[in-house]
């Protein structure tokens, strides 16, 4: 019962969030590959220092709505993209954005883990010399912190100069975020972070995101839903393009107000 | 009819033992061009033996000493044609003898006390030293080893004295003034007339010491011990003997100028020129084709041009060297070349400075022929690195220059490293082209010295390919040469080979790299 009062509390805020606790403002998004429309005026709210997921069978489109978030759709050959995202009350979409200061403050991590095959700590330090960070001291220390934040330092601190390679993948993957947070970014995006990796190393992961909140914002793409249930805040599910149901995650996953939420979170398809 | 009496399982294993054959005809092709070059090569370096030849010329018995070179027989007659390389005093060198019917010639003793003497000069001379002479004395021949170091000093004393001494005299004599500095002008005259009398007289000292020699015929001539630069009693050495005596051909052929017309000596301009021109040509070409491959690859939209461009790229790899040789001589040379003297170096006209084939545009039309080969493994190179790591590059916030930068190109390297090495091997064994743009048989001058501006790119160069193509027609003329060139074509092999190994291991290791990152 009070677990209902709680959620139904948030779900109020989703909407009518005030805006100094919106990462990210999405307003009527709607992208086309060609002339095939992948997203259908997609508006949410992203808050702060939470974790939101994005669930949806295959081919939905949270994965493309993940990576507008940092533009990295741009990469993609005849994509356009219309209305909006608003990061800092900025639009994104902007003409005048400086796309690689905004991917440096929002971080980004892909399905298969993809270290440089570099020593662990010219990984972890590699978007801090592009920004033009030389310091040994400096970068050092962002270094060890972005590791422990990650929660690698014990594992790794005796073989940093080690190839990154040499990592098992659970730990590869947790040297990816380590590398988005050196950064210090306001957002990070996860896409499917633990869909490669063994039930351990997703245990580990999921802890991890748990504490990254505090720090950051974070949106994670997940394809599997008890994985949602345990990490996130407040959950969206996508289908065909389409935001059908955004919300609280419990009251998402236990009082769906659409029938295609109830249908996919019961498994009837997905 | 034929059709019906084979059944499957026998034609079957008719295939297979075509395919087979074909197979084992490539590795007798491989096997016996890697075979000829090695033996024949190889045999420029190690010492032959001194026979004592005997034939019956008429009514008069002939005898000399004699290398045999070959020895060739033919199937409608029963006599063997062998020939011989021998001393031609007249010319003080070698020259070949045929000797037809072999049943003429009596196979004679090899004997002991005959020694190989090479001569500063290049030619050899084979005869049996008798007795030395120095100061006008006669010395017994175990003093050789001990004069020829004496020879030696003193002709470096003589070197030194006309080198420096006589020439700093020249030039300080060239800037005084002789009514001003008499008493001075009168020192340096007489301190330059000591100097040439001490060379006249060390000069003098020099001729003094004779090597006196006997031939197969028993003549005894003189030979001045100073033109003797070693001797070696070939018929004495042991397997250790001989070994150390073709390294020392080894070390001459590869540090020392051709002498008699590539009969002897070495071939180190040649490799000199080969090292200067592929350099040079490497400077032109790996970066034009490194920025060409990353274009295509990285920056390029993906569409018709860019594939018409790529098959255009792959089949100028294919055009025949000729062609580019023509080009570069009508193009760079005759146009570029001669639109370079009009503007800089009209004084010197017409004589040509650049309007030439050289160095210059030898190189740049090696590096045209290479292009394709450095850009075909970059960009192969490029399209093994996995997009993921530009993907997390990009995520990082590095632009696309930053990306390729810093994560695209030292991941390409070893790919890169791969096409440098190729076009540096093609480079250096390529003929055809050069001979149009720069390449000549003898030049004077190395392409580089310390003549002002040191590095001379209008100068010919002599190069490695173009030296066995020459020593291959003189072949026919004399059998000396043809050996040479067998040692200048083994050591092209060589470093084609070795740079081809150079370029496996790398892209082995290339593999290896991405294996590991394709793991997990």
């Amino acid at each position: 019962m009070l677990d209902f009062f709680a959620s139904s509390r948030t779900e109020k805020n989703l909407d009518a969030l005030a805006a100094d606790k919106v990462a990210i403002n999405v307003k009527d998004l709607t992208l086309h590959f060609g002339e095939k429309r992948a997203l259908h005026s997609i508006s949410m709210k992203i808050p702060k220092n939470q974790v939101t997921a994005l669930i949806g069978p295959s081919g939905c489109g949270k994965s493309t709505l993940i990576s507008c978030f940092n533009r990295m759709n741009d990469l993609i050959p005849g994509c356009r993209v219309d209305g909006s995202v608003e990061i800092g009350e900025r639009d994104i979409y902007h003409r005048k954005e400086n796309v690689s200061v905004l991917r440096s403050r929002v971080g980004m991590v892909f399905q298969k883990p993809n270290p440089f095959p570099t020593s662990v700590y010219e990984n972890v330090v590699y978007g801090l010399r592009i920004q033009g960070i030389s310091e040994r001291r400096v970068l050092d220390n962002k270094a060890e912190s972005a590791l422990r934040n990650a929660a690698l330092w014990d594992e790794v601190k005796d073989r940093l100069f080690e190839s990154a390679l040499t990592l098992s993948g659970g730990q590869q993957q947790r040297l990816v975020i380590a590398r988005a947070i050196a950064l210090e970014p306001e957002i990070l995006l996860l896409d499917e972070p633990t869909s490669a990796l063994d039930p351990i190393s997703t245990l580990t992961i999921e802890e991890l995101i748990n504490t990254l909140k505090d720090k950051y914002t974070v949106v994670i793409v997940t394809h599997n839903m008890q994985q949602a249930a345990r990490v996130s805040d407040q959950t969206a599910f996508l289908y065909e393009g389409k935001l059908i149901e955004y919300s609280d995650t419990n009251r998402l996953f236990t009082m769906p107000r659409e029938q295609q939420t109830e249908e996919y979170i019961t498994g009837r398809y997905g | 009819m034929f059709r019906l009496t084979i059944n499957q399982r026998q034609s079957e294993s008719l295939s297979v033992m075509l395919f087979a054959s074909a197979m084992a005809i490539s590795i007798i092709a491989i096997a016996s061009l890697l075979g000829v070059i090695l033996v024949k090569g190889t045999g420029h370096f190690w010492p032959t033996k001194i026979q004592l030849v005997e034939m019956n010329a008429g009514q008069e018995v002939k005898k000399f000493y004699g290398q045999l070179v070959s020895e060739s027989s033919y199937s409608d007659r029963s006599e063997i044609t062998k020939q011989y390389r021998m001393t031609d005093w007249d010319r003080l060198g070698f020259s070949s003898v045929y000797i037809d019917d072999a049943s003429n010639s009596m196979e004679g003793s090899y004997p002991v006390d005959v020694a190989l003497l090479t001569l500063r000069s290049g030619s050899q001379v084979l005869a049996k030293p008798v007795s030395l002479i120095s100061e006008h004395k006669a010395q017994p021949l175990s003093s050789f080893d001990q004069l020829l170091v004496e020879v030696a000093a003193n002709r470096n004393q003589v070197e030194f004295i006309l080198n420096n001494q006589i020439a700093s005299l020249n030039s300080q004599l060239q800037t005084v003034d002789i009514a001003q500095e008499e008493t001075r002008h009168q020192q340096l005259i007489d301190e330059y007339d000591q100097a040439r009398h001490k060379a006249n007289e060390l000069k003098a000292a020099l001729s003094s010491y004779l090597l006196i020699v006997e031939d197969a015929l028993g003549t005894v001539y003189e030979l001045p011990l100073n033109d003797i630069e070693r001797y070696d009693y070939v018929n004495q050495y042991s397997l250790w003997g001989k070994f150390k005596y073709s390294l020392r051909s080894v070390w001459q052929f590869i540090s020392e100028s051709p002498k008699q017309l590539y009969a002897s000596g070495g071939v180190f301009p040649a490799i000199f020129g080969t090292v200067v021109m592929v350099l040079v040509m490497t400077i032109f070409v790996t970066p034009l084709g490194i920025l060409v491959a990353i274009y295509l690859h990285e920056y390029a939209a993906q569409n018709r041009l860019t594939t018409l461009v790529r098959i255009s790229i792959n089949n100028m790899a294919g055009v025949p060297s000729i062609v580019y040789g023509v080009f570069g001589l009508s193009f760079f040379v005759y146009e570029l070349g001669a639109g370079i003297d009009n503007w800089f170096f009209k004084e010197t006209l017409p004589a040509p400075t650049f309007g030439a084939p050289g160095l210059f545009w030898a190189s740049l039309t090696m590096a045209m022929l290479t292009l394709p080969v450095v850009v075909v493994a970059t960009e192969e190179g490029l399209r093994r690195v996995p997009d993921s790591l530009r993907m997390g590059s990009y995520a990082l916030g590095a632009t696309q220059f930053e990306t390729i930068r810093k994560t695209v190109i030292p991941m390409a390297s070893p790919g890169i490293m791969t096409g440098i090495i190729l076009a540096i091997a093609r480079g250096a064994g390529e003929v055809a082209p050069l001979i149009l743009v720069g390449a000549v048989k003898f030049a004077p001058t190395l392409p580089i010295d310390n003549e002002y501006p040191y590095i001379h790119f209008e100068r010919q160069f002599m190069h490695l390919g173009v030296t066995v193509f020459d020593g291959a027609f003189q072949g026919q003329l004399a059998g000396s040469g043809s050996n040479m060139m067998f040692a200048a074509c083994l050591f092209l092999l060589l470093i084609v080979v070795l740079l081809n190994i150079v370029a496996q291991v790398v892209r082995q290791r290339l593999r290896r790299q991405y294996n590991a990152l394709l793991e997990h």
